[in-house]
């Protein structure tokens, strides 16, 4: 009877043993048939319908009626050739929408002679004959109006840290050009791009063309380009 | 002439500028976090980490109650309610997936497909069960998109398959590498969290770490001198829960298989289900409103949840959709 016991006992085992097994095979092969045949999957590829996916996000900062105040350090291409200019620029601007904002810009100019300049003054010191001393009005400050658009934007993401979203943009502005030899009219188009990195903190890269009168005593005044780049921090308040 | 004292001191100005301006900034930063969790001190105290509060309502206590609604078929204030569970939650992938289910009982397709979008990600993908690609495969028949219903069964086997396997092993005998690495790192910190499973978690039984027994039988095997009744009742708990686990996604995969040839019945007889989705709102693209392009390759993190869908449904064939 015990005997009789055991083998029914091993037999039940091998019987639950073999049925898992089985189970487990089954399901394997119930994965492997699972959405493979060619011909279906073909004509599955002919019926289909369009099914269009987009990340649809809020600005991560608001820029509804806020101010931004900013300071901003660059460089000067162009210009008078006698001149290195290096523009220091305290902004304001006023985000009407993320789209618009207005603004002024003020900046102070660092100027220094360029070789050019300095060998031309070196050459008058030495006593060479036929230099000229040379025209230079240089840029002291300025003062302009500002109105910029954001017509694009984007997101970076910043060394894994962070993701950033920023707007490219255009400005324009207009304003007063004051130079060692008075003061003139100026003009500003330029675009770049502004990075808004947390709810108060935001920077801007920008490049712009800047268009002044330069003031002579000797010679006729001359209107003069000067493409100015910077970069520059900023405070969203 | 402007002279080099002038251009220092104008530098100098600027970097002064610079420097208190970024301070300025740090500081708002700061004070705002300060304000922040001097209000958040007293919920922090008597609130576990993984119940966040949200309106006075813990995340717990918000499920529990979508959850209810959802079983009363007022579909609409579960979904209100699931949306309250916030992304930091330990019940955000479960609001997720239930989310997904209501939308689908409102008829608005779009929406659940954007919400499995978002569960199918590769950082939470190892955490969901078999379901979602159920219900993303229903629903892509609901829309007769076959196209996209074959993928998904594909992708089902990519992700799911290993995870079966890894759940195999586990239901036989209670043990395997991942269980035992996730449990070394449990000791380590004193309890049994999803963060002990690091990553693990796609070898492990789903929202093990939610289990009651596992978690007071652990945190009895780890008390010094304890016997081994303890570590006994961890695995055969770990066990149990991989064996609801491979039963469930048999039972997944045995529909999967039946919606395969509904599928094929409806591609081939062009009798297709009764195309009565909801439209989709269009998206408001506002000045405040950024949408992206779409990249399977590259999902990121701040993405999720954001996803929109718009399917266009069945098309009505010469035999005219069927209910």
């Amino acid at each position: 009877m015990k005997y009789t016991k055991m083998i029914s006992l091993k037999a039940a085992l091998l019987l639950v043993a073999t049925s898992l097994v089985s189970v487990a095979a089954h399901a394997q092969s119930d994965f492997d048939s699972l959405g493979t045949n060619e011909g279906i999957l073909k004509r599955a590829r002919s019926l289909n319908t369009q099914q269009q996916v987009r990340i649809v996000q809020k600005r991560a900062v608001d820029r509804d009626m806020r101010f931004e105040i900013g300071a901003a350090y660059g460089g000067v291409a162009g210009g008078n050739s006698y001149l290195n200019s290096q523009p220091i620029i305290g902004a304001l601007d006023f985000h009407i929408t993320p789209k618009f904002s207005v603004g002024a810009r003020y900046a102070a100019y660092a100027n220094q002679l360029s070789k050019e300049g300095q060998s031309q003054y070196d050459a008058l010191r030495a006593g060479v004959s036929g230099v000229q001393v040379p025209e230079v009005d240089s840029p002291k400050s300025s003062v302009m109006g500002t109105v910029s658009y954001y017509p694009m934007y984007g997101k970076l993401n910043f060394f894994d840290l962070t993701v950033v979203q920023f707007d490219f943009y255009a400005i324009a502005g207009y304003g007063q050009m004051q130079t060692t030899g008075g003061t003139s009219d100026t003009w500003t188009a330029g675009g770049g791009v502004g990075f808004w990195w947390n709810k108060h903190l935001s920077s801007r890269v920008e490049i712009r063309h800047q268009a002044y009168t330069e003031t002579f005593k000797t010679a006729p005044s001359r209107d003069v380009g000067m493409m100015i780049g910077t970069i520059g921090i900023g405070l969203l308040l | 002439m402007i002279t080099i004292h002038l251009t220092a001191r104008q530098t100098l100005s600027f970097v002064v500028a610079m420097a208190a301006l970024i301070f300025i900034s740090q500081l708002a930063q700061a004070a705002k976090l300060v304000k922040v969790s001097s209000t958040k001190t007293v919920s922090k105290a008597v609130t576990p980490v993984s119940e966040k509060t949200v309106g006075g309502k813990s995340d717990r206590t918000l499920m529990r109650e979508a959850r209810i609604a959802f079983e009363k078929k007022d579909y609409k204030k579960a979904l209100s309610l699931y949306e309250a569970v916030p992304q930091s939650s330990d019940y955000w992938i479960e609001a997720l997936e239930e989310r997904a289910w209501s939308h689908v009982h409102l008829k608005e397709h779009d929406q659940a497909l954007a919400n499995l979008k978002t569960l199918f990600a590769p950082p939470i993908k190892s955490e969901i069960g078999a379901e979602p690609y159920l219900l993303s495969s229903l629903i892509q028949l609901r829309l007769c998109n076959y196209n996209e219903l074959f993928k998904g069964m594909k992708r089902f086997k990519e992700d799911i398959r290993p995870r079966y396997e890894a759940m195999q092993v586990l239901a036989k005998s209670g043990e395997s590498e991942a269980s035992v690495k996730m449990l070394g790192r449990a000791a380590e910190i004193g309890s049994i969290t999803r963060a002990a499973a690091g990553s693990d978690i796609a070898n492990l039984p789903k929202l093990f770490y939610r289990d009651a027994q596992l978690q007071s039988a652990f945190k009895s095997s780890i008390r010094p001198g304890s016997s081994d009744r303890f570590s006994n009742i961890v695995t055969s708990r770990l066990k149990a829960l991989a064996q609801r686990d491979v039963k469930e996604t048999e039972a997944i995969l045995r529909k999967l298989h039946l919606v395969e040839v509904e599928s094929v019945s409806r591609m081939y007889s062009e009798m297709h289900l009764a195309d009565n989705k909801k439209m989709s709102p269009a998206i408001e693209r506002d000045a405040n409103t950024l949408v992206f392009p779409d990249d399977n390759d590259d999902v990121w993190m701040d993405e999720l949840d954001s996803y929109r869908v718009n399917a266009k449904g069945c098309p009505v064939g010469a035999k005219g959709p069927q209910s």
